[in-house]
């Protein structure tokens, strides 16, 4: 049985292609703005890793906010779901997920099932994502994996005020003309991200037993994983590919779906 | 006035209002510990007055927010809130209050926190929100709320109507606390706190009056902290003398041509809640650019004239209604106007307060209406109340010295002088 | 049945011109009023046509000139409209004082234009009997004012025939409203509240026969409801809930069977008692309403026994009644009252165990995209 699962994201496109119960292989590409082809590439390279091609697939599910563009998918599902599954089969002890993308973050709270039973996703702005770290390590003119870096080495963390992604940047502005030493603005920048993330974990009532999981680019960040672990006052599991969990979760559902036809 | 002017010291009376504000918190703590008094949490104008009469020990949530936002705890309190799913943009007072309760029922070491209260008691003349704000300081501590309904003073309502809704309250409110407390209500005490408090009241509004003197003794930035003890301890006799000595030593100053600071150019209006956290940036700011402020309808909100001994029931009533925030939009327009006259100022600082609605919506409006009517000139700056992440250093900066160079050219252009 | 919708939803895509052809052909007088719970039935019965105003949901761009940018937009869209210029046919604007914002801009309306008729009216916060004097007094002051507009005397028969075809509207529109947990997926919900608030800005007259019609139409379709979840959509306190949320929640799979809606449940709930004095009734009307965010129920915090919310509890017996699954809450950003009950709200339907999921509508929204995830993934958890 060969099954893929594509998520479609606003910055990135993965795929997971599974061949029988635990031979898989993923592939990722950037998004783009032609959403029918990416989606086809992803797949068709994750196949040719274990040696199939596109027609080998037996059945898709498609997730991520593209899902609608993939045509050649039998389902498209939400993220959340998707998520979840995936989490769930790496991790069956897992209550809590956060999951932080390019464009979006989420928390979603499952029962000893796997079920979800509550999630909360950010709105209005990006804020609470990855594209933040992204504008910000742009306007400090270092790279996000620098920027994660200097944070690290910051002895006076300051407070980012502005909560938007555009107004944070001029403030960083000002704050490089004020000569704030670059570490202590990049700790701040961390600092503002995670009390984000963190008010939208607990919008879910975490409570406070299980695993919790992080997934999403954003989760190889190790020093927003560890500021958040702070502020939730718990160990939080980064999966070894963390931006693959959710295409891994639709593969997943792809598989159970066949197998229940 | 000019460069050589005599600049002021700090007024003796900031260090007694300290004082003022101390004692009262700690006498508080000290209650809290003893239990020898219930503790009831209220707003600015609910009918105060009934409580002291009835030996409650009085704590306000309001100042005590305006306190942590000085202190650049605010955000902090604020910020728990966001956690529990308050929004941002929900009243900062509010969220300032709400965080620091969870804080302290949670174990997470508010700022100075209030002694939890064994009552509360809120009425809905400044807003509406801040019903629902009392209501969920109830259901975090678990104790009654008394809400005081207030209409607004519209046209065509009768006024009398108006008090006699709210007497019937104090009357309900009274009996309500007979059985709180299991004591009589005392009427000869109540007649003696309203006795101070229209002494306080009196000489609040006197000294207030003291900057109509061109040059100013004081910034109103030195003034506006002196509301605190009209509001919160008016009940105690000595606070007619705080604002006595404090006039006496606005008029030395008068004599011997004392001013606030060296090169003191505009006698300007400030319109709106002062930024608490910015106090310092906004002071600098202003003096830098010559800009003296002089008085702000914000003062009327604390000054709870109408108390009189004679009738000590009626005049709590009329307190309550005739709360500055309780009138209508034209009233204060003319009311901003009548200052403008009354204190010979020729511009205006607009502070919007991103969170607070009542404050904030009308204020395009009012700035309009005196610009229209006087010719002066206006702008509005962007800020909150205690939470900064609502306010940008760097672009209000910009704004006010855009706006000292607009009275420095003092022709305001035709028709769009508000920018 | 369609055909009905669709000119009751055209009806209210026109609904500023449309009292100008009224008043053409009438000779009549118009009196806005806003959302909500403003006494129809005494401009009614002065013999004067109360609309209701429903602000676009179009760019704001004269409005941010007057007014700060966080206010509602329910506000801010029919203060939009005013400077438009949309609402130049009204005779009179009325309105009961809600909320801080309306009482705010509907208070600066006043003051850069002119109406024959301005009225603000006070409806106490304190939803209880020791309100209710006051309330009979506004009540009495409406009605004067009103007369002394018109030159017409209000009597109690007037009303009382005003309160009647009133009441016969708000049974209409409960039928209406039934026919969807009867039959769920019949009326689409974005029709249904459209339909609703056609009666609230034409004739009750003519609306009442349309009405009538309609119900008697939906009797025979022969739609067959499928097994889909069903659910309530609650909140967007007193503007129009957008169409585009609405559809899309059917759209993915769910069919909703009640709501709160000021175009829904809030406005036709309660029935005006029909015995004794006409305005004594109407007090006690306005005193038993469907529990609102924006008031206070005194009774509930005196005691030792609170409940968290008034209101969440009405949600949650809802729910219970009749056989939801789960409720979407519509949150309009910038409107205080509900989102601080929002926050008690959400507790206790965690309390009672109901599935629930936020979204948030009005001018500064998320992108219908995210909507759609958010809505899917709702449905997944409550289909798991």
């Amino acid at each position: 049985m060969i099954v893929a699962g594509v998520d479609i994201g606003s910055q990135t496109s993965k795929a997971v292609v599974l061949k029988g119960d635990n031979i898989y292989r993923s592939a990722l590409f950037p998004t783009g703005t032609d959403l029918y082809a990416v989606a086809r590439k992803v797949v068709e390279n994750a196949a040719q890793g274990i040696g199939h091609t596109f027609d080998d697939i037996q059945r898709i599910v498609a997730t991520g906010y593209g899902r609608v563009s993939v045509p050649f998918a039998a389902d498209t599902m939400s993220e959340i779901t998707c998520n979840a599954v995936g989490a769930y089969h790496f991790y069956p002890d897992a209550r809590v997920i956060v999951d932080i993308g390019g464009q979006d973050s989420k928390a979603i709270k499952l029962n000893d099932e796997g079920k979800v039973v509550n999630f909360a996703m950010n709105d209005k702005c990006a804020a609470g994502t990855g594209r933040f770290l992204e504008v910000a390590a742009e306007t400090l003119g270092v790279s996000v994996a620098e920027l994660a870096a200097l944070s690290r080495k910051s002895g006076n963390r300051i407070r980012i005020s502005s909560t938007c992604t555009v107004f944070a940047q001029t403030e960083i502005v000002s704050l490089i003309a004020r000569r704030t030493p670059q570490e202590d603005i990049a700790a701040g920048l961390h600092e503002s991200i995670v009390s984000r993330v963190y008010g939208l974990v607990n919008s879910i009532g975490p409570g406070d037993t299980g695993r919790v999981v992080m997934t999403g680019g954003v989760a190889r960040n190790d020093a927003i994983v560890s500021l958040l672990a702070n502020a939730m006052k718990r160990e939080i599991t980064v999966p070894e590919d963390p931006q693959i969990v959710t295409a891994f979760g639709a593969a997943l559902v792809a598989r159970s779906r066949l197998g229940s036809e | 006035m000019g460069t050589q002017a005599k600049i002021g010291n700090r007024l003796e009376s900031q260090n007694r209002l300290g004082k003022l504000i101390a004692d009262h918190y700690q006498e508080a703590r000290e209650i809290k510990e003893s239990g020898r008094k219930p503790i009831v949490w209220t707003t600015t104008a609910a009918p105060n007055e009934i409580l002291w009469a009835m030996d409650f020990c009085v704590l306000f949530p309001e100042a005590y927010a305006a306190t942590c936002g000085a202190r650049h705890a605010a955000y902090r309190h604020c910020k728990i809130t966001e956690d529990k799913g308050y929004e941002h943009h929900l009243c900062t007072y509010c969220r300032n209050g709400l965080g620091s309760t969870l804080a302290d029922i949670e174990g997470l070491d508010p700022f100075d926190p209030l002694p939890a209260p064994d009552l509360l008691l809120v009425a809905n003349n400044s807003c509406s929100l801040i019903t629902k704000w009392w209501e969920h300081l109830s259901h975090y501590w678990n104790v009654p709320l008394i809400h005081i309904d207030t209409p607004y003073i519209i046209p065509g309502v009768p006024e009398k109507d108006v008090i006699g809704h709210i007497k019937h309250q104090i009357g309900d409110l009274i009996r309500f606390l007979e059985e709180f407390t299991g004591k009589k209500f005392d009427h000869d005490r109540l007649r003696e706190v309203v006795k101070n408090g229209s002494e306080s009241a009196k000489g609040y509004t006197d000294m207030m009056k003291m900057n109509k003197h061109n040059p100013a003794p004081s910034t109103y930035f030195d003034l506006m902290p002196h509301n605190f003890p009209n509001l919160v301890l008016r009940y105690k006799p000595e606070v007619a003398d705080h604002y006595r000595l404090m006039k006496q030593e606005m008029n030395e100053r008068i004599r011997e041509g004392i001013v606030p600071f060296e090169n003191m150019k505009y006698r300007v209006y400030w319109d709106g809640i002062p930024y608490w956290f910015a106090m310092r940036f906004l002071s600098k700011k202003l003096q830098s650019l010559g800009i003296c402020l002089v008085t702000s309808a914000y003062s009327q909100l604390f000054a709870f004239d109408r108390s009189d001994p004679e009738r000590p029931l009626d005049s709590v009533a009329e307190n309550t209604a005739y709360f500055y925030l309780n009138r209508d939009v034209r009233y204060k327009a003319e009311y901003t106007e009548q200052l403008y006259r009354d204190y010979d100022l020729e511009a205006g600082i607009f502070a919007y307060a991103m969170t607070c609605k009542p404050f904030s919506i009308t204020m395009h409006y009012i700035a309009d209406y005196v610009q229209k009517k006087l010719g002066v000139l206006s702008t509005i700056i962007e800020g909150d109340l205690v939470d900064d992440t609502f306010f940008d250093e760097e672009k209000t900066g910009i704004r006010l010295e855009t706006f000292a160079e607009a009275l420095e050219s003092n022709k305001p252009s035709v028709g769009k002088t508000v920018f | 049945m369609q055909l009905i919708l669709d000119k009751l939803k055209l009806r209210y895509s026109r609904r500023n011109t449309e009292i100008v052809k009224w008043k053409d052909n009438t000779g009549g007088k118009v009196i806005g009023c806003l959302p909500m719970y403003f006494p129809e039935e005494f401009v009614h019965a002065a013999g004067l046509l109360p609309v209701t105003l429903f602000g676009d949901n179009g760019p704001i761009a004269h409005a941010n000139r007057h007014l700060m940018t966080n206010a509602c937009g329910a506000v801010r869209g029919t203060f939009e409209d005013l400077l438009l210029g949309k609402y130049d046919a009204l005779d009179g604007v009325a309105a009961v004082l809600i909320c801080d914002q309306v009482r705010f801009f509907f208070q600066v309306w006043s003051l850069d234009h002119e109406f024959g008729f301005f009225h603000q009216m006070w409806r106490p916060f304190n939803i209880d009997q020791s309100s209710r004097p006051f309330l009979l007094n506004e009540l009495k002051r409406l009605k004067s004012a009103l007369e002394e507009f018109t030159g017409n005397a209000i009597t109690p028969g007037k009303l009382c025939g005003s309160i009647r075809l009133f009441n016969e509207t708000r049974s209409l529109m409960r039928a209406l409203n039934d026919i969807r947990k009867t039959r769920p997926g019949l009326l689409k919900a974005s029709d249904l509240v459209k339909a609703i608030a056609a009666g609230m800005i034409m004739p009750k007259e003519e609306y009442n026969s349309i009405l009538k019609e309609l119900i008697t139409q939906t009797r025979d379709s022969d739609y067959e409801s499928g097994e889909k979840p069903k659910v309530m959509v609650c909140g967007h306190p007193c503007g129009m809930p957008e169409e585009e949320i609405l559809d899309l929640i059917e759209e993915m799979g769910a069919v909703i069977v009640g709501d709160d809606f000021f175009t829904g449940s809030r406005y036709f709930s309660v029935d005006v008692p029909c015995s004794g004095d006409p305005v004594e009734a109407y007090a006690d009307f306005l005193l038993n309403l469907i529990p609102c965010t924006t008031y206070h129920y005194p009774q509930n915090w005196i005691g030792q026994d609170r409940s968290l919310s008034t209101y969440g509890d009405y949600v949650a017996d809802y729910v219970r009644e009749n056989g939801i699954q789960g409720v979407i809450l519509l949150r309009e950003m910038y409107c205080d009252p509900f989102d601080l009950e929002f926050v008690m709200l959400k507790r206790k339907l965690e309390e009672r165990n109901i599935a629930h999921i936020t979204l948030n509508t009005g001018h500064e929204a998320g992108s219908l995209e995210t909507q759609r995830t958010r809505i899917q993934g709702y449905l997944e958890m409550l289909s798991c």
